[in-house]
């Protein structure tokens, strides 16, 4: 009887310090502040690009009259690139193309990943041997090599640059709602679905994978960043989403031939690049922090000192009891 | 957790401090590994002087030194192989000879064989061959060698020579004494003795008798035996290829005590090393990358037309390409000086026809010419029919918008000019499609199976004004006559410049097909590319008036200044 009240009293001096369930996810993002600066950032990343070309409306195809190479002024803000198109828009051009290949390439790995690491988590025997085997097999193939093969092969429209850097990205995916279902799986409520008679499928969607959402959530974002990178790459090297169609990647490769003459045609895409892939890398492990139950923010760190000094000091007296 | 955090900031900390120390030690090394770069701000400062002194330390070739040539990829010692390219063939005709060379002012020039005669009637050739050759592995060259690799190799049907599409109309090759040989040909080819100058080499009968030709792998791939001033010392594949001094060559031996070539994919490794003085000679496609060898005091630029020029092809199959008025009119729609200057740094010139500047004797400069008009462009299309009825931007007529799609080669430039290309189509209301294509995927679709609108591309032919292949109806469907252009009076004046051997007769039989296809425009004409060779300033006895690959026919004269 003591033993329960200590222990629940414990609870409660916990969940104090660390961030409750009961917040939302945006006040829980706040108490990791590298983590909030760059959601803030993409946020306002994205709005520009996706909403700029409405108030800057250059055609960012369109020749311009400034010929080739032009300086920066107010016309074209960033100068005009090697064929004399405005470089502005097709930065903000480039940028939604690239941020929609990272998105909807992780929204596809995320599908593939969760059917199969669910599937293989929650039927068990054959099912499980054959698909984590395959996940494995996958995984011992170098990502960047399959991406290039798979290109070759398929061709490099949108869409297949998606489809391939997405089938190089579902493992990681698969391999946590694999173990997150395995976990789940046991749980009482899942068992009492079952009772109730639910169908599998709806046990899986309803009550199990719900659970792995926030994990899912940063797995997600790191594969966002994966994915803009490797467009890049692979448009970098002439391989990915072709011209005129203007991507961050594509318009590096174009401007490697004049980066001693107009370097700026490199640099600005190149850092665009580089923000957007830190951002993204920073929110996921961000976010990874935020789950881990262990984790306390910086600035609650003394109060933690100071509630384990009491915890331990609770723990020699269940002990002493015992 | 808060060293995770951190990770990709540091990351990226250590990249930029990755990129400085790359980039400060690529400094060095040039600095420290190649003494060369490092005198020449001393020979720039006064380059007057430097060059007086050059001319008082040697007044003529002298012997020794090597140099190196970059190559894209490994190449094949047999110049009639299918996949024998230009890697191989830079090689080929350095180890190897034909029975002529081009020549310094680029008409045919002897090499094997000293003279040559026709017929009255123009279908046998007579070749008079040296009698002093040697095959590197010390045997004789004869008349056998030739009728060999003409009957045995380029000839036979099944085997799919390179190039032999040249040698249609030779019926066959006849060795009448040790040092003659005859070709007897179905119909007279003017152009003969300039084809034979085209990686057209001779193959020794005494190691192909009785082989199969492409895969004798000692030979092709290991130990080639040529007639060249140059011989095979080591081949390392994927490394390089180094030619030593042939000191028995006909013409006396050469200069370079070895050459190598070096396998080196990347065009920016070849202006880096250029740069560093590694590499000594080659041709830049990317002329983006001149600029930066502009700037330097240890190289030369030569710029040099070759027989090229660069088109667009509209299919005539399609009917919407078939009036006149509308080629003209994207062809004035296309600012092809703008192209020029910008992304061929001004090495060029507007074509208005097929024969380019290189072949000074056969080139017309009085030809009809397009200027650069959107607006008569417009009209001519109105004239045509087609004008923008429903205000959308696009023309149409009877109610269908001018539509269709560009498909270019992903291959140098082609891309990037095809950008330009498509939006200038569109300043004129085409509704123009542009699609990029891997290159052997074009040529599947649209050079073999004829299934495209509109492509981009361009010619280089051997040095003679036959234009033939790409233009005659023969050849329109399966040949090179990509557009698929039919006209009689075109034909006529192909047939009459390919069978005239008298010179003068012929240049004026080209003056006339030349106005007559700029006025007619079988393919749009956009410009004739000047090949830009890269040398490093110590190499001499290059010949002035030769691009870099017929220069290698003379690579026993160059030498490098001590």
């Amino acid at each position: 009887m003591k033993d329960s009240q200590n222990a629940k009293k414990l609870d409660t001096q916990n969940t104090m310090d660390i961030p409750t369930r009961k917040e939302g996810w945006l006040q829980r993002l706040k108490h990791h502040r590298p983590a909030y600066v760059s959601f803030i950032l993409l946020i306002v990343i994205h709005a520009v690009v996706f909403l700029g070309p409405l108030v800057w409306r250059a055609d960012p195809e369109a020749l311009t009259m400034e010929g080739p190479q032009a300086a920066w002024s107010a016309m074209h803000p960033f100068g005009t690139d090697d064929i004399g198109r405005d470089v502005l828009s097709r930065l903000l051009k480039g940028g939604q193309v690239t941020l929609t290949v990272g998105l909807a390439a992780m929204l596809f790995s995320l599908t593939v990943g969760t059917i199969i690491g669910s599937a293989a988590g929650f039927f068990r025997g054959a099912v499980d041997a054959v698909l984590m085997r395959l996940t494995e097999a996958m995984m011992s193939i170098p990502n960047f090599f399959f991406v290039l093969v798979g290109l070759t092969v398929l061709g490099n429209t949108p869409f297949m640059v998606v489809l391939v850097i997405a089938l190089s990205s579902w493992m990681e995916i698969a391999r946590v709602i694999y173990g997150e279902t395995l976990k789940w799986k046991e749980h009482e409520f899942v068992e009492a679905a079952h009772a109730a008679g639910a169908s599998n499928l709806r046990v899986l969607a309803r009550h199990i994978l719900p659970q792995a959402i926030p994990s899912v959530v940063v797995v997600g974002t790191l594969t966002i960043a994966w994915s803009i990178l490797t467009e890049s790459a692979i448009s970098y090297l002439g391989m990915g989403i072709q011209p005129p169609m203007p991507t961050w990647g594509n318009m590096l490769q174009d401007a490697q031939q004049y980066i001693w003459t107009s370097p700026m045609l490199g640099i600005l895409p190149g850092i665009a690049i580089m923000i957007v892939v830190l951002l993204y890398n920073l929110l996921g492990d961000g976010l990874r922090d935020l789950l881990d139950p262990r984790y306390v923010p910086r600035r609650r760190r003394n109060a933690k000192r100071i509630t384990n000094f009491f915890k331990k000091k609770a723990q020699g007296v269940i002990n002493n009891v015992h | 957790m808060g060293t995770k955090r951190k990770l990709p900031a540091m990351l990226g900390v250590l990249v930029l401090l990755l990129t400085i120390a790359l980039v400060s030690c690529g400094g060095n090394s040039t600095k420290t590994e190649t003494p060369t770069t490092s005198e020449a701000p001393s020979a720039s400062q006064a380059p007057s002087a430097s060059a007086a002194v050059a001319t008082t330390k040697s007044d003529g070739p002298v012997k020794g030194g090597e140099i190196a040539i970059p190559i894209v990829a490994d190449p094949i010692f047999n110049p009639w192989h299918p996949n024998a390219f230009a890697e191989s063939n830079v090689i080929n005709r350095v180890l190897f000879s034909g029975l002529t060379k081009p020549g310094k002012d680029l008409a045919p020039a002897p090499d094997l064989a000293a003279s040559w005669e026709t017929s009255e009637d123009g279908l046998d050739w007579t070749f008079h061959l040296r009698d002093d050759v040697k095959w590197h592995d010390g045997e004789a060259f004869t008349s056998a060698d030739v009728a060999y690799t003409f009957n045995e190799i380029a000839l036979n049907r099944e085997l799919g020579a390179n190039n032999v599409s040249y040698f249609k109309n030779v019926k066959s090759v006849e060795a009448t004494d040790d040092y003659t040989v005859v070709f007897h040909l179905t119909s007279p080819v003017a152009a003969l003795p300039a084809y034979l100058s085209f990686n057209t080499e001779i193959l020794p009968e005494h190691i192909f008798k009785g082989q199969d030709p492409w895969n004798l792998v000692s030979f092709n791939k290991e130990m080639p035996i040529g007639t060249g001033a140059y011989k095979m010392e080591k081949y390392i594949s994927g490394q390089s290829v180094r030619l030593v001094a042939n000191p028995d060559y006909y013409d006396g031996a050469p200069n370079l005590d070895a050459v190598e070539y070096r396998v080196l994919p990347d065009v920016n490794t070849h202006v880096a090393q250029a740069l560093s003085g590694e590499l000594s000679v080659f041709t830049l496609d990317d002329q983006a990358a001149l600029a930066r060898l502009e700037k330097s005091d240890e190289i030369k630029i030569i710029p040099q037309y070759t027989p090229r020029f660069f088109w667009v092809a509209l299919n005539q199959e399609n009917p919407l390409f078939t009036d006149l008025r509308v080629r003209q009119a994207m062809l004035m729609a296309i600012n092809r000086q703008y192209i020029i200057d910008t992304v061929l740094n001004g090495y060029g010139e507007v074509a208005d026809a097929g024969i380019s500047p290189a072949l000074a004797y056969y080139f017309n400069p009085n030809v009809k010419h397009y200027d650069y008009d959107v607006e008569g462009a417009k009209a001519l299309l109105a004239e045509a029919g087609w004008t923008d009825t429903d205000k959308d931007g696009i023309v149409d007529k009877d109610g269908k918008p001018f539509s269709f799609l560009f498909e270019v080669g992903i291959q140098g430039n082609l891309v990037r000019i095809g950008q330009i290309i498509q939006q200038e189509l569109r300043q004129i209301g085409l509704d123009v499609k542009f699609e990029t294509l891997e290159w052997n995927a074009m040529i599947q679709k649209d050079v073999i199976r004829r299934d495209y609108d509109m492509m981009l591309n361009w010619w280089r032919y051997p040095a003679d004004p036959d234009l033939k292949p790409y233009l005659h109806s023969s050849t329109a469907g399966t040949g090179y006559n990509i557009p698929g252009y039919k006209d009689p009076e075109l034909d006529a004046l192909l047939d009459a410049g390919s069978t005239t051997a008298d010179p003068a007769k012929r240049q004026a039989v080209y003056y006339k097909l030349q106005e007559y296809m700029a006025e007619n425009l079988p393919y749009l004409f956009l410009w004739y590319p000047m090949e830009t060779e890269v040398a490093n300033v110590h190499l001499k006895g290059l010949p002035e008036h030769l691009g870099f690959g017929d220069s290698l026919h003379y690579i026993d004269e160059w030498w490098l200044e001590q």
